[in-house]
């Protein structure tokens, strides 16, 4: 530098000083701090109404350097008020009547613009060590109103009000500020210590630029609602704010900067922030919003880098805001993204209040959430909010509602949200389940579908698919069901429901359908071990069929290629194939309905045994509805049946059966008050039976409340009794009790008497073509066969056998096991002898000279007696009696008869051809115990006529009479057979039977017996059937 | 041939018998003719007191055959050595007449079996009848 200048330039300097101290002693000597501090308390007492003091009020320009700087101390303000009584806010806020006291502040004037445009700019603004206490009382009143009011006529002007015609702050600070709001009109109390602000910037010409750095101790804001209680409650510490801004009014480029490392944030009673977030490394909240403004139109860019941060979970924002302008409503349009939230550690610090619906829960999930929300923010009126959520390697567990933890969540959602509550603006908030996969240990499930109505009542569409592990479900049921499972399969399910209907479980309002399609099904329960290698089930809610029998709300379909069920303990193993099972039910959790179901069963092949029972069909059909009523007794009744049931070739074998049962059609319907047995076309061994008829409480029958009554049609080409009477026997009768009655007779086990069933009066309408009955054939047998409560009765059965037309009225009855009741009422007509002898050998011991006719006639005999345990007649109770009659009958020849012939001197007695002609034979014999007796009867053989009567026992012991009551000759003579009937002797008898058949002579006896014997017919003959 | 013996010659003409046969028939005719007359049987006769008879008996030839006559002239039998109760018995009506009692068996089937008896002996705590065959058989109380 040139020495020229040098010296210039400090002579220039030392010009600038003395000019600077002269205009500083200048201004020490006219603005001195008493004349200042003079000035300010006069112009206070005439703006303010409160009570105010300033200490001192002085000039500096070092301390706002380049501007000239006012300096005020001590400023104080005292506008005194009162709390009102028992107020929450009063009692927490501090009570001062000092509304300020600043210890220092300092406003910096441009010298510059006030010498040369006589403007008064503000340049900075500093208040230091200031406390501030702002009220305001519930009636409005504050005790900021501390200006006096200017006159209501005349406007104040701009020169009047003293105010500096400019602010162009530069430079605002607060250092040490503590201050209180209590506004106990809008129930709020906000308290800060020691905030530090600093504000650099400028306003002019609408080109703003600003820069704002604050900290704050200590903010504390208590806001409460209408009744007093905590409606908002923030303790904050050390909160620090940036703001930058730079650019025009309507166009302001900036950013934001707010950090809050610790704080209690309590809203509604309910903490937001937890321990875990205080004891985080990281800042409790920090926001970084950078934005760019347009404060005239009130609208806001947000950078793509704004994020608010909690703790350490990120969420980027951007977008468009449009502030309220007049009329005109809040407007956003912004994006945000969170990206990779770990659930499990949000959940961790977030507070008990939000996840304590989870409690019990482990959560999981890395989640990435992006999304926009665009609309207008007003009253009622909120932005729509789109989200796209990503959920990856998630996991839940929750032992007490899922046995096995789900692991492996993925999932990709859309959401559309709707929060505006003025119903103007209300619309759907919905979700869009893009993919919902999961896995539970080793069973695979995936959602897809949609829910409407996210925020009110949920409308949920699901498509739940998924590849089932059956031993995984065995840990949803109970440990002590005696359980085991194994198979898989395919589920392919379809849900759409309200969420209230879920929760509610109310099925009506519930749709839902769908497939589980099981493989290799191998399900052990308790003894039933049940294996199916593919089995189908088809769900659907509600059911597509109708029955009128059941209010049908669920369906399911089963169908299948093979079922195999054994029990273990039963001895049972039952194998199906082609199972097509549908069954509806109504609402089963309404516990108002009853339960019932609805079902229609078939299977085209069906095997079972049991021990030594096989039972097969090569189809069963079951179709009907059952309806439970929990009052009545037996199961039977408990369940209501009404079933269909068709059997097409089965067989029912055992092993005390020596032929199996082969049912050909089986067809009846079940209901509680009836069985209607449509068809049934049965085989047993050279046995065909077919039956169609009802019967009638069968349900008061097993419950032992009632007789089971019926009418069934019965019809054979071949039927074999016996075998039927040894299946029949004791039907309805428990074993306890037979073998109670066994001992109470003493009868041993290997007597097996047919016991007609008791309490059963079933009429059956018999056609039998042919049949074999103790051992008897007998052809075209038809008439009724009642079991009436341990009576069986074979009514007016009429058939021809061998030998006759035939008509038999049977009673059997078993009052005991060693007491059999055998009635019989036997016609039988137009019968060869025989063959009657043939068919019943017993009726030559009744009417032992009946076997020496051939020929014709007619036989009557009803006969009744009592049979032990072994069928064996009890004598003692034999009571019969028996009638014959023919005519034109051939005497067979024999010794006997030769014998007899040649002691009553019969000649020519024979005809041509050497037989012996009988025109005709009425004889009538009883049975009394072992005692046979056999009326006086008539034989004409040729020009003899013949009386014979007499008795004889059951053991062949004889004493029979035989008188000549007409010959050629003028004698009587007569014999008499006795002894052993097989070798009889013979020999002459006295005359007994002159008068038999002589009114006018006959004894009182004769005449008696005469009545007896047409007493005996008359009776036997009075119960033979009239022929249509 | 004296007149005598015309009705002769024309009965063994009628009957075709030579003369041998004849004779035998004639003996036959004699001795029946006697049978006819000279075996009357000789009549007991006992006066039946139908109270006695109400009760139940037991037959002597079997113990535990028994036999109830009830006051309504009905009764039953059973013979408990077969296992048979009374209930289950053989049931009828009876009646006495003179000295014989008229028993009408009956039974389900619609049968009935008459028999008669002749008293020959009764007094309170036995009675016996005879059948028409002439066998005896006694009863005494129960």
């Amino acid at each position: 530098m040139k020495k020229g200048w040098k010296i210039a330039l400090i002579s220039l300097g030392s010009l600038l000083g003395v000019v600077i101290i002269v205009v500083v002693v200048a201004c020490w000597l006219i603005f001195t701090p008493a004349r200042l501090t003079a000035i300010v308390n006069k112009l206070a007492g005439d703006y303010l109404t409160c009570e105010n003091h300033f200490e001192k009020v002085d000039l500096t320009l070092f301390k706002t350097y380049p501007n000239v700087g006012v300096e005020i101390e001590n400023v104080v303000l005292v506008n005194p008020y009162r709390f009102p009584d028992s107020n929450v806010l009063a009692a927490k806020a501090v009570h001062d009547d000092t509304l300020a006291h600043i210890g220092s502040l300092t406003v910096g004037l441009d010298l510059r613009a006030f010498l040369k445009e006589r403007a008064i700019v503000v340049r900075q603004l500093r208040v230091d060590d200031t406390k501030a206490n702002l009220y305001t009382a519930p009636d409005g009143w504050s005790n900021l109103s501390i200006f006096k009011s200017s006159d209501k006529d005349t406007p104040p002007s701009e020169e009047s009000s003293g105010l500096p015609e400019t602010i162009q702050l530069e430079k605002i600070t607060f250092n040490n500020l503590n201050a209180q709001y209590c506004n106990l009109q809008q129930n709020m109390l906000a308290q800060v210590g020691h905030v530090d602000l600093d504000l650099k910037g400028s306003l002019l010409d609408s080109q703003l630029d600003a820069d704002l750095s604050m900290d704050v101790d200590k903010l504390v804001v208590n806001m409460l609602d209408s009744v007093g209680a905590d409606k908002i409650f923030a303790d904050l510490d050390k909160v620090s704010l940036a703001l930058d801004g730079e650019g025009t009014l309507d166009n302001l480029d900036g950013k934001i900067k707010l950090t809050v490392p610790k704080g209690d944030f309590v809203m509604g009673g309910q903490h937001y922030t937890t321990e875990a977030m205080q004891q985080s490394r990281k800042d409790l909240l920090s926001v970084y919003l950078p934005f760019l403004a347009n404060l005239n139109s009130k609208t806001f860019t947000l950078g793509e880098k704004t994020m608010l941060s909690l703790v350490d979970y990120d969420l980027g924002l951007w977008g468009h805001v449009a502030l309220a302008d007049g009329t005109t409503p809040m407007n956003v349009d912004l994006h945000y993204a969170i990206d990779q939230w770990q659930v499990a550690d949000l959940l961790a610090i977030l507070p008990q209040f939000i996840t304590k619906s989870l409690k019990g829960m482990a959560v999981d999930a890395k989640a990435s959430v992006h999304g926009t929300a665009k609309g207008v923010v007003a009253d009622g009126r909120l932005p729509l909010i789109d989200a796209e959520v990503t959920l990856d390697k998630g996991s839940f567990s929750a032992p007490k509602m899922l046995p096995m933890p789900v692991k492996n969540i993925q999932a990709q959602l859309s959401a559309n949200l709707n929060l505006s509550t003025d119903s103007a603006y209300k619309g759907p908030s919905n979700v869009q389940i893009a993919n919902f996969s999961a896995k539970v240990k080793k069973t695979d499930l995936a959602v897809k579908g949609t829910v409407e109505d996210l925020l009110g009542d949920m409308l949920v569409d699901a498509n739940i698919k998924g590849n089932l592990n059956i031993p995984d479900l065995r840990t949803f049921l109970p440990d002590t069901m005696p359980i085991a499972m194994s198979g898989t399969s395919v589920a392919d399910l379809k849900v759409k429901s309200r969420l209230s209907s879920l929760q509610k479980l109310d099925l009506k309002k519930i749709i839902a359908s769908g497939t589980l399609k099981f493989s290799q099904l191998d399900v052990i329960y308790d003894s039933i071990h049940a294996v199916s290698p593919k089995l189908n089930v088809a769900v659907s809610l509600p059911t597509k069929k109708t029955s009128t029998k059941v209010s049908e709300l669920l369906g399911a379909h089963i169908t299948g290629g093979k079922l195999d069920v054994q029990m273990a303990n039963k001895g049972l193993t039952a194998k199906v194939e082609n199972p097509d099972i549908r069954v509806g039910l109504p609402n089963i959790l309404d516990k108002k309905q009853a339960l019932a179901a609805a079902f229609n069963i078939q299977f085209s092949k069906v095997e079972a045994k049991m021990d030594s029972m096989l039972v097969y069909s090569d189809s069963l059909r079951l179709k009907g509805s059952v309806r439970n009523d929990t009052t009545k007794e037996n199961v039977i009744k408990q369940w209501n049946p009404d079933l269909d049931i068709d059997i097409h070739r089965g067989v029912l074998a055992m092993s005390n059966m020596s032929d199996p049962v082969r049912l050909t059609n089986f067809e009846f319907n079940y209901k509680p008050e009836v069985v209607n047995i449509a068809k049934a076309d049965v085989l047993w061994g050279v046995s065909d039976y077919h039956l169609h008829g009802k019967l009638y409480g069968l349900e008061d029958w097993l419950s032992h409340t009632d007789m089971l009554t019926g009418n069934v049609n019965f019809s054979s080409k071949y039927a074999d009794i016996d075998q039927l009477m040894n299946i029949l026997s004791g039907m309805g009768t428990d074993e306890d009790t037979l073998t109670q009655q066994r001992i109470e007779d003493n009868v041993p086990k290997e007597a097996n008497p047919f016991i007609v069933p008791k309490d059963v009066n079933v009429k059956l309408n018999t056609h039998i073509s042919r049949c074999v009955a103790f051992g008897n054939d007998l052809n075209d047998l038809a008439g009724s066969v009642t079991v009436n409560d341990g009576t069986a009765v074979l009514d007016q059965i009429g058939f021809t056998c061998k030998a006759a037309r035939m008509e038999l009225t049977g009673v059997y009855k078993s009052p005991r096991v060693n007491h059999l009741f055998v009635g019989l009422d036997f016609h039988l007509l137009d019968i060869q002898i025989e063959e009657l002898l043939d068919m019943i050998p017993s009726i030559d011991t009744l009417v032992p000279m009946l076997s020496a006719f051939e020929g014709k006639g007619n036989f009557h005999l009803a006969v009744e007696g009592a049979l032990d345990a072994y069928y064996k007649p009890k004598m003692s109770t034999l009571i019969g009696a028996a009638a014959f009659s023919g005519k034109d009958l051939v005497v067979m020849d024999n010794a006997s008869l030769a014998q007899i012939a040649k002691l009553l001197q019969f000649k020519n007695w024979r005809e041509k051809d050497n037989n012996i002609g009988v025109d005709s034979i009425s004889v009538e014999a009883t049975v009394l115990r072992k005692e046979i007796r056999v009326y006086p009867f008539l034989l004409n053989l040729h020009n003899y006529q013949l009386c014979i009567a007499g008795q004889h026992t059951l053991d062949n012991m004889c004493n029979y009479h035989l008188e000549l009551l007409k010959c050629p000759l003028p004698a009587r003579l007569a014999v008499n057979v006795n002894g052993n009937l097989k070798k009889p002797n013979i020999s002459l008898g006295k005359i007994q039977y002159a008068d038999l058949y002589k009114p006018e002579k006959q004894s009182h006896l004769e005449a008696r017996t005469l009545e007896v014997k047409r007493l005996v017919r008359q009776a036997l003959e009075a119960n033979v059937r009239k022929q249509d | 041939m004296t007149v005598l013996d015309a009705p002769i010659v024309t009965f063994m003409l009628l009957t075709k018998m030579n003369k041998k046969q004849f004779l035998r028939f004639l003996l036959l005719f004699f001795v029946g003719s006697l049978g006819l007359t000279g075996c009357e049987p000789e009549k007991v006769s006992v006066d039946i007191d139908e109270g006695k008879l109400i009760g139940v008996w037991y037959a002597l030839d079997n113990t535990q055959e028994y036999w109830r006559f009830n006051i309504d002239y009905k009764g039953v039998t059973w013979d408990e050595s077969e296992d048979v109760q009374e209930s289950e018995g053989i049931k009828y009506n009876w009646a006495v007449e003179g000295d014989q009692l008229q028993l009408d068996f009956y039974g389900e089937m619609g049968q009935h079996v008459y028999y008669d008896y002749t008293f020959t002996a009764q007094n309170d705590t036995s009675f016996t009848w005879k059948d028409i065959y002439g066998n005896s058989r006694t009863f005494v109380k129960k």
